[in-house]
């Protein structure tokens, strides 16, 4: 009721302001006289607006506000290796949250809860991110975050809905998960425009505390790292012209100082380069990534670790089939990743949107390695959003 | 026994339109779909390929550093299906994963926003100065200002953004 008054009271003058406006034109048409009523009408609709919006919700001031979403997925896998368990299994819950603060500060923060053995989890911040974007040619953030090497680990973090196939690529798999290249980093970013016109430049620069801080627990005979002062830097520049739509093209280099806890260890430097070409548009997707990865110095001898992959996709309706070829060959004297050799293989796949949030993905793969016998698996995964 | 010249047939039955196709492009009567911007916004002329980048969130901001507001209609709404065709080249279900896929990967600010009526794109565009939204030609009033698209206005020849007439 009080509203109702309340917008009496303020349509009032509008109505009488208009009526007015109508005497005016009455009296013009009768003297023939016309006059231009475009401006008055514009006017009536501004005062009109205003007055509603005063008891309208739509109200674009910004406000911060906590945005929660969770990710999560169930898998079957079935395969031919000794000793593995064939069956059921969780695979990560992915609380994603994020906040504008205000028009140029945001916070995005990602925690992810993974089953382990005999029904325990654990609990790890997976990215945590502050970020100020002033204007589209700098957005600076400070945290922890996805390194800028290639386009998939920029792209992909931990919910799996997001992802075409079950898993990642062999060579953007997670630290925790035999992967060869840094994923995570804590440290800053630095990511915007280069104007460009039609030509879409961007660049990514990155400092971060490398490789150590985020590796997870070595195994052997993989030498546990130490921290050490120089950060490690990662450059990026990244091509997404207006046309062909949908292509993006990017390179980037990345340099660390690996230092070691057995003081008998030599540091080295790593050295990554990574280029990529994508292709996403309407049903299409093409993906392909190579990496060179160098470490040297140390005592040891230089070793090259190469690792590529390309994957397509073409969705039907809901249905998408997808095909995808790892190969990620390390040598065997690399200090870090020898003992992983050289691993390459198909995986095919197809996916079925049966839900806008859910997806049902059937993948079988083979991957044969060098230092051990070929791993054939089947995975069937639910992944979905909330 | 005279042989019936089946091919001819067909590509004369083919040239005089049938059969007829439900939904023909060029029997389809269409409406241009406006672009409106707040009226303080001194923009006048906006590249389709900007308008990708705006709508997708890859531009975040207009030429003076104010924040662009993406609006969008209800999902089902012809303007809508429109606009996902000719800026996103996505449907809905592929839309609404990469607006999340964006906010999740940090690439985009803020998701568009969704109004449920042409009235509803007008009234917040009137108030927010930074938004940016689409409304059939009929639709517009003047308290927005239309912008043109690659130089061209709704009513030009050759305009880029168009919705089916119910």
């Amino acid at each position: 009721m009080r509203h109702a008054h309340a917008l009496a009271m303020l349509l009032f003058p509008a109505i009488a302001a208009g009526q007015s406006a109508a005497r005016r034109d009455l009296a013009a048409h009768r003297e023939h006289r016309p006059t231009p009523i475009q401006p008055q009408v514009d006017s009536a609709l501004r005062q009109h607006r205003t007055l509603t919006d005063t008891v309208s919700p739509a109200d674009p001031a910004p406000e911060p506000k906590l945005t929660l979403h969770a990710f999560a997925d169930v898998r079957y896998s079935a395969t031919d290796s000794t000793g593995s368990r064939n069956g059921f299994a969780l695979g990560q819950f992915d609380l994603f949250f994020r906040s504008q603060l205000s028009e140029d500060l945001s916070v995005l923060s990602e925690t992810v809860i993974s089953p382990s053995t005999r029904n325990q989890f654990t609990i790890k911040l997976e990215r945590l991110l502050l970020t100020w974007s002033p204007n589209d040619l700098v957005a600076v953030s400070v945290g922890r975050f996805h390194t800028g090497i290639g386009y998939y680990n920029a792209a992909y973090h931990h919910g799996t809905w997001f992802q075409t196939a079950v898993g990642r690529p062999l060579l953007f798999a997670f630290e925790s998960d035999l992967g060869v290249v840094p994923v995570h980093t804590v440290g800053l970013s630095a990511t915007g425009e280069i104007p460009s016109g039609a030509l879409g430049l961007r660049y990514v620069a990155e400092l971060g505390s490398g490789r150590a801080g985020q590796a997870s627990p070595p195994v052997a005979p993989q030498p546990s790292l130490s921290d050490n002062n120089e950060p490690s830097v990662n450059i990026g520049l990244i091509i997404r012209p207006d046309a062909p739509d949908g292509l993006q093209v990017g390179v980037s280099l990345y340099r660390d100082r690996l230092t070691f806890d057995n003081a008998a260890l030599v540091p080295m430097t790593e050295t990554i380069g990574a280029g990529h070409a994508v292709y996403r548009r309407d049903d299409e997707e093409l993906l392909f990534e190579s990496v060179v990865m160098r470490h040297a110095g140390g005592g040891a001898p230089s070793t090259t670790t190469w690792g590529h992959y390309a994957q397509a996709s073409h969705a039907y309706g809901k249905v998408r089939p997808y095909l995808r070829y790892d190969d990620v060959s390390v040598p065997r004297a690399d200090v870090l990743f020898g003992n992983l050799g050289r691993r390459r293989g198909p995986t095919l796949g197809v996916r079925l949107d049966f839900d806008p949030l859910a997806a049902l993905k059937l993948q079988a793969s083979s991957i044969e390695s060098d230092v051990r016998p070929t791993l054939r698996r089947f995975d069937a995964q639910v992944a979905f959003t909330f | 026994m005279t042989r019936v010249p089946w091919t001819a047939l067909l590509a004369s039955l083919l040239a005089f339109g049938w059969p007829p196709i439900a939904g023909r492009a060029a029997d389809r009567a269409v409406e241009p779909l406006a672009i409106v911007v707040n009226r303080a916004n001194p923009a006048e002329n906006v590249s389709l390929a900007e308008l990708r980048r705006m709508y997708r969130g890859q531009r975040s901001r207009w030429a003076g550093g104010r924040r662009v507001t993406v609006l969008m209609r209800d999902p089902g709404t012809p303007e809508r299906e429109a606009i996902l065709d000719a800026l996103y080249g996505m449907d809905e279900d592929e839309y609404s994963r990469s607006v999340l896929q964006g906010l999740f990967a940090g690439q985009t600010v803020e998701a568009p926003r969704t109004l449920s009526s042409a009235n509803g794109v007008l009234r917040f565009v009137f108030n927010a100065p930074g938004a940016i939204g689409y409304v059939r030609l009929s639709d517009v009033d003047g308290s927005v200002r239309v912008l043109r698209v690659d130089g061209r206005g709704p009513e030009d020849a050759g305009y880029p953004l168009a919705v089916a007439v119910q």
